[in-house]
């Protein structure tokens, strides 16, 4: 396969995202076609993965691990950019639409950067010798996931729509310190966890993978925010209509 | 004030917080009382206060410092500043089994107790890896190393 | 598919292989010299804890792999599962409800 496919994939993947943004006729559909890309992406890629890539000179077979730990932590941090947008975009002009979808956004955020850092234990076990440290870029990406568990707690516990949408808005803002100081946390201090490669610093196989598996799992993650959004629109629907436009529902 | 003028003014005073925080973290002070581990430069540095606590001590392990006791279950090597093992260097004894990784030259974060003596005691032993992702060379591959380990056994 | 299962077969068996050759082959040359020379000049391929320490090479760890594609799979499964039952009761049921 030539090592260019996965970016030509990547490519269609995210017009068809614009697509999804800005036409509403594509929406009806477009999560079917994110989640066949996943499911064909999803069938292919253990052979890539765990077959057809190299191992590592120094991690061997281990160093395969990368090609989950590091797609699921991009889109964590995708998903929680996308939170991070819709705050600022709610407080600039009240929708329920950017209020849902900075609660979906927030949720697979969280889902994703839980398994993400998960993997990141399991690899480090074999290659650092330790599952865990409190090491600058393990720790800020600890109090990530706590931060935003606490975003969700939030929510969940302001009855009023507006209110917490409000609320929620302003710590999702104040929130986000934390993914640049992730970001960069591996150049500003001494750290357990290495530096971000680039594709001067991995093998051009490898690299293939790793955009394959990224792409893959970007499709999933549309899927899930999609459908996240689905169930929280129609709570913030139910919760701010009318009571006799509740009834029908409730009966 | 209207609803909408005040989520403006939050929106801005939650920036503002977020952006100041940021900053301050980027080039204030808050990084530098945040050390994960010292250099063996910056540990020497401390002097007298660097003996007792438990600290973390990162560093890479010098060529030729590696040496096993008999019986493999202790070891001792040096950390150094320098990939070449030049400039400053600490002297480590572990009595912790090693990572497979472990080797001269590679990354090390150890944490535990310098001493008066000049050696840094430890039983937590981690090894970093850089980001240079790269396939085995020709020879390089487990089922080669088995070979050749094998012929050379007969 | 039926491919790389295959070759995974293939590898565990050669894991499986490679345990059971060098635990004949340390008990056969404990201190001949000539293994020890091959181990300095080469990384041994060993897969038993006690001889791989400290040579900077990782050896085997498909365990670990496997780990992470089960704690994958298992977190797909489950949020999906999740996302199903929480599904907006608006629509008509009995359509399948893959909303």
């Amino acid at each position: 396969m030539p090592l260019i496919t996965p970016l030509l994939i990547l490519v269609g993947v995210v017009g068809l995202l614009l697509a999804h943004a800005f036409v509403p006729s594509v929406r009806r559909w477009s999560w079917k076609a994110f989640l066949g890309i996943a499911v064909v992406m999803f069938l292919v890629q253990p052979y890539l993965a765990l077959s057809w890539a190299p191992p590592e000179r120094e991690m061997g077979e281990v160093q395969r691990i990368m090609y989950m730990h590091v797609p699921q932590v991009w889109m964590a941090l995708l998903a929680l950019t996308l939170n991070f947008c819709c705050s600022v975009a709610f407080l600039l002009k009240k929708s329920w639409v950017t209020d849902a979808l900075a609660e979906a956004s927030a949720e697979v955020g969280v889902y994703f950067g839980a398994v993400g850092v998960t993997l990141g234990a399991i690899w480090a076990k074999p290659t650092w010798g330790v599952y865990w440290d409190w090491d600058p870029r393990l720790t800020t990406a600890a109090i990530m996931i706590v931060i935003y568990m606490g975003y969700l707690t939030l929510r969940r516990f302001v009855e009023d729509p507006e209110k917490r949408a409000t609320w929620s808005s302003v710590m999702g803002i104040i929130s986000y310190v934390d993914l640049p100081v992730l970001w960069f946390s591996v150049k500003w201090w001494n750290s357990l966890h290495q530096v971000q490669s680039s594709p001067k610093t991995v093998d051009p196989d490898m690299t293939m993978v790793l955009r394959w598996s990224a792409t893959m799992f970007l499709c999933l993650l549309s899927v899930f925010i999609i459908h996240r959004f689905r169930v929280a629109y129609a709570a913030r629907q139910a919760e701010v209509a009318p009571p006799e436009a509740l009834a029908p529902g409730a009966a | 004030m209207s609803p909408e003028n005040r989520n403006r003014l939050l929106a801005v005073g939650a920036l503002v917080v977020a952006g100041g925080a940021l900053a301050a973290i980027a080039w204030g002070n808050i990084g530098e009382n945040l050390v994960y581990y010292w250099t063996p430069g910056e540990m020497l540095s401390q002097g007298e206060k660097a003996y007792g606590p438990t600290i973390r001590l990162g560093g890479v392990v010098a060529p030729k410092s590696i040496v096993w006791t008999d019986d493999k279950q202790h070891l001792a090597f040096e950390v150094a500043d320098q990939k070449d093992g030049t400039g400053p260097k600490v002297k480590v004894a572990s009595d912790q089994v090693p990572p497979q990784m472990f080797r001269e030259g590679i990354g090390v974060v150890v944490e535990g107790t310098y001493a008066a003596d000049g050696v840094f005691r430890t039983n937590r032993l981690m090894v970093s890896h850089s980001n240079e992702y790269r396939p085995p060379k020709p020879g390089e591959h487990t089922k080669e190393w088995q070979k050749s380990l094998e012929t050379a056994s007969k | 598919m039926a491919l790389w299962l295959l070759q995974l077969a293939g590898d565990v068996a050669q894991v499986a292989a490679d345990a059971g050759v060098q635990a004949a082959q340390a008990a056969a040359d404990a201190g001949t010299t000539a293994a020890q020379d091959a181990a300095q000049a080469l990384p041994p391929p060993s897969s038993t804890p006690g001889q791989m320490v400290g040579r900077g090479r990782l050896v085997g760890g498909w365990e670990y792999v496997w780990a992470s594609y089960i704690v994958t799979w298992t977190g797909i499964v489950l949020y999906a599962l999740s996302l199903w039952v929480r599904r907006p009761k608006g629509e008509a049921p009995g359509t399948g409800g893959r909303s």
